[in-house]
């Protein structure tokens, strides 16, 4: 085990504290009834900090005044990730309200929108836009996806 | 001589700037080669596409052009070689040049005729049943396929505009004036966008002469409007109320902003078509450009600011203007807009001589007179919503547009119009975007006062009450009706121009439509998002995907409302409708939709999709009932107090605390409202720093251990670097030295404080007289750290060769559970987690410090003893 591991290892048993988020670790992981209430929040919270992100980018996109990069602000940004969030929402949704088998659902709908992240180009498009403006989906959702998978274990 | 393909390119001037495919020579220059590279991946990825329409002109020209070419008679290729150059020679768009793109595209329109086989070049009636010029008609094209499709609309003019017996148009202009108000319509659509950003995607709309007969009217010059045909699925009419809230917010106040500009009085939910992706296309802009007469300023009054206009009843457009679009308005000068539409206007006046005077010199100052009105508008704080705009001016239309008036006296006047409405938006708001149901509820309620009211469908009329504002005004105020109109007249003047302090508040107006309950609904979404209302489309986006994910819950209503809308069939779409309106209904009961209400509330929807609407009726009758016995919990009620239990813990709230308390009484009394404000309240006292996260307290208590346990310098680092990430709320940073501190502990690297020792000592059963364990203390009393150490690992050394014998994990446990008996310790208390943790990893000299710090808390009171 390296040293860090270690150390995170210590931190979470010892002083019950996630290393990745610095909250407190439930004792309950796994339990629906620990969860409930929270897994939505965790991915509106990360959802928004990367809207914010997309929004600078569309500011930046329209300050060309060119009519592609005009649609892309309009009609291509938000798109792009919104219709993936729909499963998974649901899943947290009836998660975060005690449904019966709706962590399982959460996982596999964690599982999904992590593929789509790997495999999109529209989020590599985003990452490496050239106009200097950071849109980090991967790193902001990931971390959001990995709290969430965690709760749900 | 023939054409050859390689003549039907375009000229190389346009190439040499262009981008291979693209015909937007003019924006490639702004952007570097890898910003245009990722657009266009961008764009082929989200399957975009270029929605310029003079750039579909110019190609569409040109295909044609190459279709006539292989497939055309001689005397067709001939005429279609001509036609290309007459579009080849406006350039590249964009056309700002009103002639350059007057002819382009009647060229196109020629060539798309000339595309279709001699024989079937007869233009389409739009509506077969009318007859003569109020016809009009399609003007197809072939493309390279064989198919047939539309490309331009075309609409004769209705009269001669010149001749001064032409009846009036209701802008205040001639009959037949409609053909150049259209036309400069889609030049102040170009104007617009080149000049500001602003762009509303008008379809190109020009002015051109025909020979009647081709349209199958008696032969002779015939002058109409044309426009470019779109792809459409639809237009606003009999479009859901959660339809109309997804449709793109921004698009919706360009429009509202164009048609302020422009004077549009025709914007019923007929002339805004919606393309497959929603987006909008504004058309039929005949009715635009209102003379500075009494007919026209009335027009103004009857329909720009009232239930005549569509996009008032969509919630998009009383979204306040972004900084986006006050930095566009801002950039727009009233006057060159207005001078440069002169200019267009002239030219449409010289190439079509008809159409001269057909837009009067006052409808063009009307135009720069809105123009300074939406700028000045742009300026308020906070900012208006563009529906605002328009009510407001429509409402002091006769004060804005009076042709006597002077500058001065305008700014005054446009400028009280802007202080009257900007108080007044959420009352504009609910009034404008209120269900017909809802409306009509209003309007009875004037209209039993004897008021007149304007009708949410059908044509605008005059002396009717129509602006929301006023129409609230009276309801509130139980103002009677007068019995004359003028007095009628009188009344709507002085509540339209009663100060603001004077008029409802918004919170009044609310008050009112509350008795539809259609705010409760809206509050309860704006508490179950937390964007709570900041993105109107994203939220209901958001709420029809989880419906379609098949989420049965909340928003079953989607479903019927979705069967409405598909069917034919108007008995099928009522009993649709009903069910929609009863789950309405039930939703507005605020009541959570939980497993017991999801089964007869997915029968109702399947009995309707079967065509069972009886069967549909009983499921929801039982819903109700159960709801009736208060079977559900209101949503909103459990969903606060979730949250206010979650901040309970989160944040280590005292039970008594007044907000908590508070906040959880109001839930039970079914009260969300003040619920939220008690959660509220605790949200900011936590950020001024009233309480700690509980990760926090958690990792203050084990420092307290260790600094307990033993002598550590006040300078070291990893203590100093735990109390500045308590100090500055950082569970991390604590984390981290708390771990740097324990292992250093575990190292011995710090001798034991005088507790420490005791602990120690206890955990190794050294006898109180040890030598040793009196020199460590008499050490400590003196302050000598190092023999302190030495006499400590002498300790350590004995006990390791069983000296002492030790304390076993079991004799612990036992410890423990008597201290638990005896007093209550909470699960998530941090030195009994580490108690715990301490005892599974068979750690007892750790595990006997936390139980000796377990004691000593008790002992000072941290744990009610248990009775």
């Amino acid at each position: 085990m390296s040293d860090a591991r270690a150390r995170n290892d210590w931190i979470r048993r010892v002083l019950g504290v996630d290393v990745k988020t610095g909250a407190a670790v439930s004792s309950r992981i796994g339990d629906g009834a620990a969860v409930r209430g929270k897994l939505l929040p965790i991915w509106m919270d990360a959802k928004e900090e990367v809207d914010a992100g997309i929004s600078r980018l569309q500011q930046a996109l329209r300050e060309f005044d060119d009519e592609d990069l005009n649609q892309i602000a309009e009609f291509g940004l938000f798109g792009a990730t919104e219709g993936e969030t729909v499963q998974l929402m649901v899943s947290l949704r009836e998660a975060d309200s005690g449904t019966e088998g709706a962590l399982r659902k959460v996982r596999n709908a964690v599982a999904d929108y992590r593929d789509f992240l790997d495999g999109a180009p529209i989020v590599d498009l985003i990452e490496d836009n050239p106009f200097g403006v950071a849109v980090p989906l991967r790193k902001v959702l990931g971390v959001a996806l990995d709290q969430i998978e965690r709760l749900a274990a | 001589m023939g054409t050859t393909v390689e003549q039907l390119k375009p000229p190389p001037s346009a190439e040499t700037t262009r981008k291979p495919g693209s015909l937007k020579p003019k924006t490639i220059d702004k952007l570097a080669p890898n910003q245009r590279a990722w657009s266009a991946n961008v764009m082929k990825v989200l399957g975009l596409k270029s929605t310029s329409s003079q750039a579909r002109v110019l190609s569409g020209a040109i295909a044609s052009a190459q279709l006539i070419e292989q497939n055309g008679t001689v005397p067709d290729k001939a005429k279609a070689q001509q036609l290309r150059a007459i579009v080849i020679a406006a350039g590249t768009p964009p056309w700002k040049d009103a002639k350059k793109a007057m002819a382009a595209t009647d060229a196109k329109m020629q060539l798309d005729l000339l595309s279709i086989p001699v024989g079937q070049r007869q233009p389409k009636p739009l509506d077969p049943a009318k007859q003569g010029v109020n016809q009009a008609f399609w003007l197809d094209r072939q493309d390279a396929d064989g198919q047939e499709r539309h490309s331009f609309l075309c609409k004769p003019a209705s009269g001669d505009p010149g001749d001064q017996d032409s009846e009036d148009a209701p802008t205040g202009g001639k009959k037949g004036g409609e053909v150049a108000r259209e036309a400069l319509s889609g030049r102040a659509a170009q104007l617009l966008a080149a000049k500001t950003g602003i762009d509303i995607g008008v379809p190109e709309t020009h002015v051109v002469n025909l020979d009647g007969a081709t349209l199958g009217l008696p032969a002779g010059p015939l002058t109409c409007s044309i426009q470019e045909a779109r792809p459409a699925k639809g237009d606003l009419r009999g479009l859901g109320q959660l339809a109309r809230a997804s449709l793109n917010s921004s698009q919706i106040a360009n429009l509202a902003i164009f048609d302020t500009l422009t004077l549009n009085t025709d914007r019923h939910d007929g002339n805004v078509l919606l393309d497959a992706g929603d987006n909008l296309i504004p058309i039929d802009h005949g009715e635009s450009f209102a003379e500075a007469n009494d007919q026209g300023t009335e027009r103004i009054r009857a329909t720009i600011g009232t239930p005549h206009n569509a996009l008032l009843a969509l919630p998009g457009a009383h979204v306040p203007m972004s900084k986006e679009m006050v930095k566009k308005l801002k950039a727009l000068n009233a006057d060159k807009f207005a001078n440069d539409l002169a200019k267009d206007n002239g030219k449409i006046g010289e190439e079509h001589p008809g159409m001269q005077g057909a837009i009067g010199d006052g409808a063009l100052e009307n135009v720069r007179r809105a123009a300074m009105f939406t700028k000045l508008a742009a300026k308020n704080e906070p900012p208006l919503s563009p529906a605002a705009i328009q009510v407001a001016m429509g409402n002091a239309a006769k004060l804005l547009f009076d042709p006597a008036i002077n500058e001065a006296t305008f700014k005054a006047n446009a400028q009280a119009a802007i202080n009257r409405i900007a108080p007044q938006q959420a009352a504009v708001r609910e009034v404008c975007t209120s269900l017909d149901p809802e409306y009509a509820v209003l309007a009875g309620k004037a209209e039993a006062l004897g008021w007149p009211v304007a009708q949410r469908s059908g044509a605008p009329s005059a002396d009717t009450v129509a602006d929301p504002v006023t129409l609230l005004t009276i309801v509130k105020q139980n103002i009677q009706c007068p019995t004359k109109m003028s007095q009628i007249m009188a009344k709507i003047r002085q509540i339209e121009t009663a100060p603001p302090g004077q008029s409802l508040t918004p919170a009044d107006a609310m008050a009112t439509i509350l008795e539809a309950r259609r705010e409760t609904f809206r509050q309860l979404i704006a508490i179950m998002d937390p964007k709570d209302g900041k993105d109107v489309r994203g939220q209901v986006t958001r709420i029809e995907g989880r419906a379609s994910a098949d989420i049965p819950h909340d928003l079953a209503m989607l479903m019927p409302l979705a069967i409405a809308n598909a069917t034919k069939n108007q008995r099928a779409r009522l009993n649709a409708l009903d069910t929609t309106h009863r789950i309405r209904d039930l939703m507005r009961e605020d009541i959570v939709f939980n497993r017991t209400s999801v089964n007869p509330l997915n029968a109702a929807v399947e009995a309707l999709g079967a065509g069972m609407p009886i069967e549909a009726a009983k499921s929801l009758d039982g819903l109700q009932t159960l709801a009736s016995a208060g079977e559900f919990l209101p949503a909103s009620s459990k969903m606060m107090a979730d949250r206010l239990r979650g901040l309970e813990d989160k944040l280590m709230i005292p039970a008594d605390d007044g907000d908590l308390v508070a906040g959880l009484a109001a839930t039970r009394a079914a009260d969300p409202f003040t619920a939220k404000t008690h959660h509220d309240g605790l949200v900011s006292r936590s950020k001024a720093g009233e309480f700690i996260d509980k990760p926090l307290v958690q990792l203050q208590g084990q420092l307290d251990r260790l600094t307990h346990q033993f002598t550590i310098d006040a300078s070291y680092k990893w203590l100093v670097a735990a109390k500045a990430g308590i100090q500055g709320r950082d569970p991390l940073a604590v984390a981290q030295a708390l771990y740097e501190l324990d292992s250093a502990a575990t190292r011995n690297v710090f001798p034991p404080s005088d507790a420490g020792l005791k602990t120690l000592a206890s955990v190794l059963n050294v006898p109180k007289q040890d030598p040793d364990l009196q020199e460590a203390q008499d050490a400590i009393g003196t302050g000598d750290t190092k023999k302190l150490t030495t006499a400590v690992e002498r300790l350590r050394a004995r006990h390791k060769n069983g000296d002492f014998g030790t304390v076993g994990i079991d004799e612990l446990r036992k410890r423990l559970n008597t201290l638990v008996g005896k007093v209550t310790i909470p699960d998530h208390d941090a030195t009994f987690v580490a108690t715990e943790a301490a005892l599974k990893d068979n750690d007892p000299v750790l595990a006997w410090s936390y139980i000796m710090r377990l004691a000593e808390l008790a002992k000072a009171g941290r744990y009610p003893a248990k009775s």
